[in-house]
């Protein structure tokens, strides 16, 4: 073993002892539940089977989609089975598709997808005893699948990637004499990418007075899942009791309003009305590409995306890999206010005046409908796309970060985006997403909400009059956001 | 002889009774052999489907499941939709079914009043013949009524019910319905939700009243301007709003939301010019009148032409005379416009300005389209944004959030309101009145 994978696997080892919440996986064995539920996975793959495989967009469009589906026929042509991709939008209603034939036998979606279906048994608990990939899976990854039934844990889905928000940016792209105005540490990482003080000042000053790019730091501001982390980081959470309680729903606890503040503050000195809509996400491989921005957070799956633009926009392959880099996200200030402190000031007393980034994360994984005529096959075929050779297969065309240990450590030997995640997870600096039913009704109020806040800095900016310019106002809008998300979670139950 | 025969006829024969029973046997035993076996087979199809599950389909349309499945374990249980739906499937056969034996009866009284009478009983060829000729539009419409009946009316029905259930939000399958009243509660009551009902349908009833009314009058100018004699080469001219029509709505729409975008095209004219950029269509309360007035400006670019291509041709009808008549009688072009143009347009188009307004109502691609999902932060709108028609809150609240009862309930009000509007204008307009008029 390298020393790089020791170094890597030990943040993964002590993560899985660190979790008492999961060691039933770990040490005990399969209760009268599990052996129940999982009965009808006795391993005699159903013959002459179809295996309908629902995808994630970005994997098909890259073709890794295509290649999974064609090993797994070669691998099991011998069996008699086969899987198909199901041609279908990838956020199936299994509720409504699966009773009736419709819906997908395997599915690859987000946990908080999976499990708001399997809370209401569409998706099946998998015999994870029986899993090659069982010890592979930190428990944290597992953890994102786990519902518990008459004090057994089951697992609704096989982790497969872990995601969460990166720094993207273009190391070709960085300001001319970076090393003598940006590093005042002089640890040889640009400043502005180590406290989002900084990142505020840098995009001021390339506004001011140009530079390579025509912004500093742009982003999808009304994007929840990003968003997110400046209201996390001040004490927000989503639901309370572990993200299980949905009559306690915290986005606006603590000093929540201090990351609204941010967020608004960007949208001010970003002044730019695209960051305030939905395109913006789909928009930012060819604005990093093409030099209108230096840097934007996204997750570590699209990164294959970025490189197919900078390949379109005068970048060999080659070059495009080693010219974009993937980092962590800076610190915010523990003022809660980018203006606050002297950029300077946030660097060289990092510890005192900021605090690291949380983050919502997520992880993808598999799992099995409950409505499939076929739950052995299906089951041949997660383990087969979950293996260590898919998994490697997964990142390298896609960029994935891997929630296997074996294929997390292999990929760390050359990519420290994964070093990254599993430290900020082994940090709990990660905030996975919910993975209860509720968490459906979550996404538009609370876009709609970034929008207002977003809309109302850059209204101010032409002279009108601001509904959000203080603490107090944001506070309320949480408040109100807070209200109107109990309301769709309960006034219709 | 003939106080003997009326006597005979009056008794009912014996054989009426045993088709009563057994449905074909009275046509049987006087000689129908071909009729009576028809009936008998319907007969016993009905006895199979009823006794096999048409009963039990019934029971279970009252109840909605007792035993729910345990997807988990494998254990059957009960499915409280396909319950509802193979219930009344069920309830639709038990009325079919009746109609069947009501005819069976009644053909067997003809036959023994015949018998009774000293005729012949007809035979199969001269049944079919007769039903062909004097009961021509029972035999036509059966298919068609049959049809109607499976594929428009029992949805149309299962939608309704639907509505006095608890379908939905964690009433989903395997989870068991029951039927209950709580949709209304939630809709009739004063809460947000009824709130919200009250605050889109005013806007709902604005926006058909003015799409409808907008597209009408920019068609009909567009009309009566290019069929001038003084406009040149009007045929080119009108090709290019024939042009937009042809083009897919949902093509426009989305064309139309690119524009008025936040960094859309028309938003860098305004900041190229020194103006502040608009949002135009975003969810802030100032964008509330922008984003319905673009609403109804992209709706009348779509629909104007195919009302400028009607009323071109209604125009062409219109005799010259009457505006000679009018021109002599020294009226005025507008005068001539409201005596003559206006009514005769309007008494040909009335029914269809009424099914414009009825798809006005209900248009959905409009603001879905334009707007994308966004909800309004202010005045309380529940899963709602300020420019939601009704039809759109429905699809929020029955397909984004699974509520199906409360999403069947406003579509019955939708269907209400539109269908008692819609009878109210047709049957109080001339083209109903007075049918006669521009014969």
């Amino acid at each position: 073993m390298t020393g790089t994978k020791k170094m890597l696997l030990l943040p993964l080892a002590l993560l899985c002892c660190s979790m008492p919440a999961f060691a039933p996986l770990a040490q005990a064995g399969p209760g009268p539940v599990y052996s129940a539920i999982t009965a009808r996975f006795t391993g005699e793959i159903e013959p002459n089977a179809t295996v309908m495989v629902l995808e994630n967009d970005t994997a098909i469009e890259l073709g890794y989609v295509e290649q999974l589906i064609a090993a797994f026929n070669e691998a099991y042509k011998d069996q008699g089975i086969k899987a198909e991709r199901l041609n279908t939008d990838q956020y199936a209603d299994l509720a409504t598709d699966g009773p009736y034939g419709y819906g997908p036998d395997v599915w690859y979606q987000a946990n908080d997808i999976i499990m708001k279906y399997a809370q209401a048994q569409h998706i099946l608990p998998v015999p994870y005893e029986a899993l090659d990939a069982k010890d592979q899976i930190p428990p944290s990854a597992w953890e994102a699948y786990a519902i518990n039934l008459q004090g057994e844990t089951l697992y609704c889905g096989v982790p497969v990637n872990v995601q969460s928000g990166m720094l993207y940016y273009i190391e070709s792209m960085l300001p001319e004499h970076w090393q003598a105005d940006w590093d005042v540490n002089a640890n040889g990482v640009p400043d502005f990418f180590e406290t989002y003080t900084a990142l505020y000042a840098l995009s001021a000053d390339i506004k001011e007075n140009g530079g390579k790019t025509e912004y500093g730091y742009l982003d999808d501001l009304i994007d929840t899942y990003f968003m997110g982390g400046y209201l996390f980081t001040y004490g927000a959470y989503i639901f309370g009791d572990h993200d299980t309680d949905p009559s306690d729903i915290g986005l606006g606890a603590g000093e929540a309003f201090k990351g609204a503040r941010m967020i608004r503050q960007w949208a001010k000195e970003m002044d730019n009305t695209e960051v305030v809509e939905k395109a913006f996400a789909s928009a930012a491989f060819s604005y990093l590409a093409t030099g209108r921005m230096l840097c934007t957070i996204t997750t570590p799956d699209v990164r294959r995306m970025f490189i197919r633009e900078m390949a379109a926009n005068g970048w060999t392959a080659e070059e495009a890999e080693r010219d974009l880099k993937m980092i962590n996200v800076p610190c915010l200030p523990v003022s809660g206010d980018l203006t606050a402190d002297g950029w300077r000031d946030t660097i060289l007393r990092m510890d005192e005046l900021t605090i690291p980034t949380r983050m919502m994360g997520g992880i993808n994984g598999y799992g099995i409908s409950a409505y499939t005529k076929c739950p052995n096959a299906s089951l041949a075929f997660v383990e087969f796309a979950t293996s260590y050779a898919q998994v490697m297969l997964r990142n390298a065309m896609l960029g994935i970060i891997p929630a296997r240990a074996d294929a997390a450590a292999a990929v760390g030997e050359t990519d420290d985006t994964v070093r990254i995640l599993f430290d900020k997870l082994d940090r709990d600096l990660i905030d996975i997403m919910p993975a209860i039913q509720a968490v459906g009704q979550l996404w538009t109020p609370w876009e709609s909400f970034l929008v207002d806040i977003t809309t109302d800095a850059l209204r101010e900016n032409r002279g009108e009059a601001a509904a959000f310019g203080t603490d107090e106002q944001l506070q309320a809008g949480l408040n109100r956001l807070v209200q109107q998300l109990h309301d769709a979670i309960f006034t219709l139950q | 002889m003939m106080k003997s025969n009326l006597h005979g006829e009056r008794k009912i024969s014996p054989h009426v009774f045993l088709s009563a029973f057994v449905w074909g046997l009275g046509q049987l035993l006087y000689g129908q052999i071909v009729k009576g076996l028809l009936y008998l087979a319907a007969f016993a199809g009905a006895l199979w489907f009823f006794i096999a599950r048409g009963f039990r389909d019934i029971a279970g349309f009252f109840t909605l499941g007792t035993v729910q499945e345990n997807l988990w374990l494998g254990t059957t249980g009960d499915n409280s939709m396909r319950m509802l739906i193979l219930g009344l499937f069920a309830l639709f056969a038990l009325v079919f079914a009746g109609v069947i034996w009501y005819a069976n009866v009644k053909d067997a009284a003809f036959t023994a009043r015949q018998a009774a009478r000293g005729n012949r009983p007809r035979g199969f060829r001269e049944s079919l013949a007769a039903m062909a000729d004097g009961k021509f539009h029972a035999a036509a419409l059966v298919i068609p009524v049959v049809g109607v009946c499976l594929f428009s009316i029992l949805p149309i029905v299962f939608m309704i019910l639907i509505a006095f259930t608890n379908l939905g939000g964690e009433v989903v399958h395997p989870a068991l319905a029951d039927w209950s009243f709580a949709a209304w509660q939630k809709i009739l009551s004063v809460g947000k939700v009824g709130a919200t009902f009250v605050k889109i349908l005013s806007w709902n009833v604005l926006w058909a009243v003015a799409s409808t009314a907008l597209n009408f009058f920019a068609g009909l100018s567009l009309a009566l301007l290019l069929s001038k004699k003084n406009v040149r080469a009007s045929k080119f001219w009108r090709s290019f709003p024939v042009v937009a029509y042809a083009v897919p709505a949902f093509i426009s729409m989305l064309g139309f939301r690119f524009m008025f975008s936040q960094s859309g095209p028309i938003n860098q004219m305004l900041t190229a010019s020194g103006r502040d950029a608009v949002f135009f269509l975003s969810n802030v309360e100032s964008a509330k009148w922008w984003a319905r007035g673009i609403g109804l400006f992209v709706y009348a670019w779509i629909m104007t032409p195919s009302i400028m291509l009607m009323t071109t041709g209604i125009l062409s009808n219109i005799s010259s005379d009457l505006y000679e008549a009018a021109s002599i009688d020294g009226a005025s072009p507008f005068m001539k416009f409201r005596r003559i143009t206006l009514p005769f347009i309007l008494f040909s188009l009335t029914p269809v300005l009424i099914s414009q307004f009825v798809g006005n109502f209900n248009n959905f691609g409009i603001f879905f389209f334009l707007r994308g999902g966004l909800q309004s932060n202010y005045a309380d709108y529940f899963l709602a944004s300020d420019t939601d028609l009704l039809i759109n809150w429905l699809y929020n609240l029955s397909v984004d959030n699974n509520y199906y009862a409360i999403g069947a309930a406003i579509s019955l009000v939708i269907f209400v309101i539109t269908a008692v509007l819609s009878l109210a204008v047709y049957v109080n307009s001339k083209a109903y009145k007075t049918e006669d008029t521009f014969r």
